[in-house]
């Protein structure tokens, strides 16, 4: 059964001011520094298809996936809608796409606690899932006879930001001069695989990649300003080494406790950067097009024009965390701190009404409030826990040939992911993780030690559930291997 | 303190081939005779000095340098005209070089009473003297080559080695063994990776590049298996090199602490067969390319940063470090092993005593030696258990060494990466280059690899444990510290 590919590009950069996701302050955006993609491949072979589309956001609420396919539907009866899975790369210099919702929790659960004027998250998600079915209408129009190859290979990318000092307690970064006395080890392992596919018209001309790899978008995280991040400079260095059609579709691989940045030997790198006149978004496109480029040349030889295409789709019951009464009490401590933080905050506010002219002026505030709502969505969860100990989870496995690709919602930790790679039957597995709203399911031994992120307050999903995740891809991925 | 003198460099490269065949190659438990030479074995010298202290680096293709090999070496060196005890040796780990160790080597745990059957095979001794004479003579010749020159160092990064352990879902580590059949219980990759690559190049008064120092923390044991006498990946990458810096060049190369680590996935294994086909690449061919890839991309933008005159100060020290603590239940569990290596051994030797002509068959001796080693390597635990009662302390020699805004420490051991990163996250250098296998190993695991015991981290492999591991990395770090906050000028 011949493959058919097509491939299409969106923009989808706020035209308003937004709400930029992903911190802890609110940031309201001040500028476009560069664009937004939603880039979005399908693949056809006989009745089964895939249409895989990447977004430059911060992760994918569950109300933009079903406006995307809900607008699909409306502009294709052709495309099977829920074989569209959507993924983030992770940017944090991109629109809040969760609606605030206090059943949903997290920092944007409750809002900001201060009025802004930004565009609503609503608008922008119509503005967005608009943007994005169209140009999955487009792929999917424009897709033709074509060939697939894959390769892999290796570049340090995402770094491990946990460790783990002598008495066994853990950080996410927090490694300085001061506490490096108490350093004992990185907590984890890492994760330099990059998987990528390589996609060709009929007559064997490059027409795109998936790049695949353990590393989020997120060199410049603290920007007050819309932006792709590094796939902003990756996408030029790749387009300008092959191809300026090229259409460039990113995936991350199981990183929750990876980022672009080193906790250790930060000087060096550095001064590496600036010998080299490279910012460290010029410097992680370099290295991402140089992995590219050890592997592409290789590919031609091994174009397949009729690979095996099987979509599974499967939502799976993962266990949620068992939060505690000690929980809830430390969690409401910490609520009680905040509030009054935040009360003291809009107090200011109040009584000088100048400050608003501040640049800025709302960071304070938002901070308290955020960081109120994440401690308030612990209280929440352990109600919620009385009534229903699970939560849903949707994966897509999908094999090409003797690849395979699987998703997960999450941030899904590194070992997770070694896990499912070392019992996958397949000869190279692409794990998407992102593809749905996150957050962290944490490692075992990471929450022997704690710490942000591997901690119950920061977890829907414990061990537990990512274990369970990790056991349902595998047998996903087994079931396609054996067909 | 008087102003440090311009820096003055020499560098020397020796062959030490062995030229009696069949040497017996060392790295695996069995034994192996060579079964021809692949690629030669390099010694590589890189003398420094400044007026105020001095470093000889000396690089061997060897698996370890046994203290045997170093003191011959220095003692040849006695009257050269320098400090010999400032030589810093260190092995490339090729498992694919001749033994080295006699029977006196206390670091080589698995053979002391050599191979349990007979084997016509070149004397190690032999080779032993001629390897530190030519050692010598290299140092020599690097120190008498000296000239004023420059130096600028840079960092890049491949990955090259990888972490070789992993935890099950028992909790229980392994040393390779991954593999469909024990996918299932497959919990975690045990520690962490290292892909840094230091790197310092030399240049004479000219501004002309003389020679590179690469530093990587990746073991030169892509071939362990083989039987013919080769220095790994490291004589392809000497290659290659050249082959894009000119023929001339000098390069010593380093292992960072790696004692956890391969240069080979233990996952993935497949993907990464499958490139090198299609790249039409073998093992070392690839690390050759990924390291000169490193170079080039480091090289041309360090070359604006040459310094002359800079701070060098070295240390040398030997600490007394405290052995692994061994008990009667290690020595039990070790005695029970040794036991049913004992059992095969001498099945295996029946065998080859009721069937002689089985002595004809290649490798015919490999099964024997293997069983007979083992035996050993379990029943070593006992000797050193009594032994730790009069010497509850290993002798372990250490060199700290500042150049400038960047440090070199050695240690003798493979030496598990936790405590590798540990020095490098402490460190007051800009970059530590860490050189393991300055001595005879073998490896001293880091506290969470005992925990998940294994080969490389149970009493049988470990001539000290943790405690030492950590002993080692503060010295490292306090002596350091001292260096940086010391100004000579």
């Amino acid at each position: 059964m011949s493959l058919q590919i097509g491939w299409a590009q969106a923009d989808i950069t706020p035209e308003k001011p937004v709400l930029i996701a992903g911190n802890f302050p609110a940031r309201l955006s001040e500028g476009v520094r560069d664009p937004l993609y939603a880039v979005v491949l399908v693949l056809q072979s006989g009745d089964e298809q895939v249409v895989m589309v990447c977004c430059d956001v911060v992760s994918i609420s569950d109300d933009l996936r079903d406006a995307v396919r809900s607008k699909v539907r409306n502009l294709n009866a052709e495309i099977q809608v829920e074989k569209i899975v959507i993924n983030a790369t992770h940017s944090h210099t991109a629109p809040e796409i969760r609606v605030s919702n206090p059943q949903v929790g997290g920092m944007a659960g409750w809002g900001n606690g201060v009025e802004l004027g930004e565009m609503s998250v609503e608008e922008y998600l119509d503005f967005a899932s608009t943007r994005i079915a169209e140009a999955v209408n487009q792929a999917w129009e424009s897709r033709a006879n074509g060939g697939v190859a894959y390769g892999l290979g290796y570049a340090v990318l995402g770094r491990n930001r946990r460790w783990v000092d002598q008495d066994g307690v853990a950080r996410m970064y927090g490694l300085n001069a001061e506490t490096a006395e108490r350093f004992a080890h990185v907590e984890g392992f890492e994760d330099h695989s990059v998987n990528l596919l390589a996609t060709y018209d009929a007559e064997d001309n490059l027409t795109g990649i998936i790049f695949n790899a353990p590393m989020t978008a997120q060199e410049d995280g603290g920007l007050f300003v819309i932006s792709a991040d590094l796939w902003c400079e990756a996408r030029q260095e790749l387009r300008r080494r092959f191809g300026e059609n090229l259409f460039v579709m990113t995936q991350v691989s199981a990183a929750g406790e990876l980022t672009p940045k080193l906790i250790y030997e930060g000087p060096a790198n550095n001064r590496m950067q600036e010998l080299k006149g490279r910012t460290g978004r010029q410097e992680m496109a370099t290295r991402i097009a140089n992995a590219v480029e050890d592997i592409l040349p290789y590919l031609p030889q091994a174009i397949e024009k009729d690979p095996l295409l099987k979509h599974v789709t499967a939502t799976v019951e993962l266990p949620v965390n068992a939060l505690t009464q000690q929980d809830v009490e430390a969690a409401q401590l910490e609520v009680d701190k905040l509030q009054a933080l935040y009360d003291e905050e809009m107090r200011k506010l109040e009584e000088d009404p100048a400050l608003k002219e501040n640049p800025r002026w709302y960071v304070p505030a938002t901070a308290a409030f955020r960081r109120r709502n994440w401690q308030l969505g612990v209280v929440t969860r352990y109600e919620q826990y009385q009534q229903t100990k699970t939560q849903s989870a949707d994966l897509h496995v999908i094999r090409l040939g003797d690849i395979v690709f699987a998703t997960n919602p999450f941030e899904y930790y590194l070992d997770f992911g070694i896990q499912v790679k070392v019992r996958s039957p397949f000869i190279q597995t692409f794990l998407v993780e992102l593809a749905g709203p996150g957050t962290y399911v944490p490692s075992l031994r990471s929450t022997q030690g704690g710490g942000y992120g591997s901690v119950p307050a920061s977890n829907r999903i414990g061990p537990e559930g990512g274990q369970v995740l990790a056991d349902e891809t595998v047998r996903l991925i087994r079931t396609l291997w054996a067909d | 303190m008087s102003t440090p003198t311009p820096l003055l460099i020499g560098w020397s490269e020796g062959d030490i081939t062995p030229v009696v065949l069949p040497a017996f190659i060392a790295g695996q438990f069995h034994m192996r005779l060579s079964e021809g030479v692949d690629d030669p074995l390099k010694v590589t010298a890189l003398a420094m000095e400044n007026g105020e202290d001095q470093v000889i680096f000396a690089a061997c293709d060897l698996v370890v340098i046994p203290d045997e090999l170093r003191d011959a070496v220095r003692a040849l060196l006695a009257t050269a005209g320098f400090d010999a005890n400032k030589i810093v040796f260190n092995a490339t780990h090729t498992h694919t070089g001749p033994e080295i160790r006699v029977r006196t080597t206390k670091s080589d745990l698995s053979q002391p009473d050599g191979s349990g059957i007979h084997l016509e095979g070149a004397s190690i001794q032999d080779y032993l003297d001629y390897a530190a004479q030519t050692i010598a003579d290299t140092i020599a010749q690097a120190w008498a080559a000296r000239q004023p020159g420059s130096v600028a160092y840079g960092q890049g990064d491949a990955v090259l080695a990888r972490n070789r352990r992993w935890f099950n879902t028992e909790n229980k580590a392994t040393m390779y063994g991954l593999h469909a059949g024990t996918a299932d219980v497959f919990s975690h990759v045990e520690g962490y990776e290292d892909h840094s690559v230091n790197l310092l190049a030399t240049y004479d008064q000219a501004g002309a590049l003389t020679g590179l120092l690469v530093n990587v923390p990746c073991p030169s044991q892509v071939r362990e298996m083989e039987y013919v006498i080769s220095a790994d990946y490291w004589h392809d990458t000497r290659q290659m090199l050249r082959a894009r810096w000119g023929e001339n060049l000098f390069i010593l190369p380093q292992c960072s602490a790696a004692g956890d680590q391969a240069p080979r996935p233990i996952f993935e294994r497949e993907a990464n067969q499958r490139m090198q086909r299609l790249r039409g690449e073998n093992g070392c061919q690839e690390i050759a390319r990924l390291i000169a890839d490193v170079v080039e991309r480091v090289l041309p933008v360090i070359e604006s940063e040459k310094q002359s005159v800079l701070e060098l100060q070295h240390q040398v020290t030997t600490l007394e470090l405290p052995a692994i603590p061994l008990n009667e239940q290690h020595v039990a569990q070790a005695l029970e092993e040794a036991q049913n290596w004992r059992k095969l051994y001498e099945e295996e030797v029946h065998r080859l005593e009721a069937s002689p002509e089985l002595k004809k068959e290649p490798r015919w001796y490999v099964p024997v030696t293997k069983a007979f080693r083992r035996m050993n390597w379990y029943a070593n635990v006992e000797t050193r258990f009594h032994e730790q009662v009069n010497s509850p302390t290993v002798a372990t020699e250490i060199h700290v060494v500042r150049l400038g805004d960047i440090a070199f420490a050695s240690v003798p051991f493979e030496y598990y990466l936790d405590f590798g990163i540990r020095i490098k996250v402490k460190s007051p250098a800009l970059q530590t280059f860490l050189v393991q296998l300055s001595g005879g190993g073998t490896y001293v695991p880091s506290e969470r690899s005992v925990a998940g015991g294994g080969y490389g981290s149970i009493p049988a492999s470990n001539p000290i444990g943790p405690d030492g591991g950590n002993e080692m990395a503060h010295y490292i770090v306090d002596t350091l510290r001292e260096q940086f906050e010391r100004q000579t000028s």
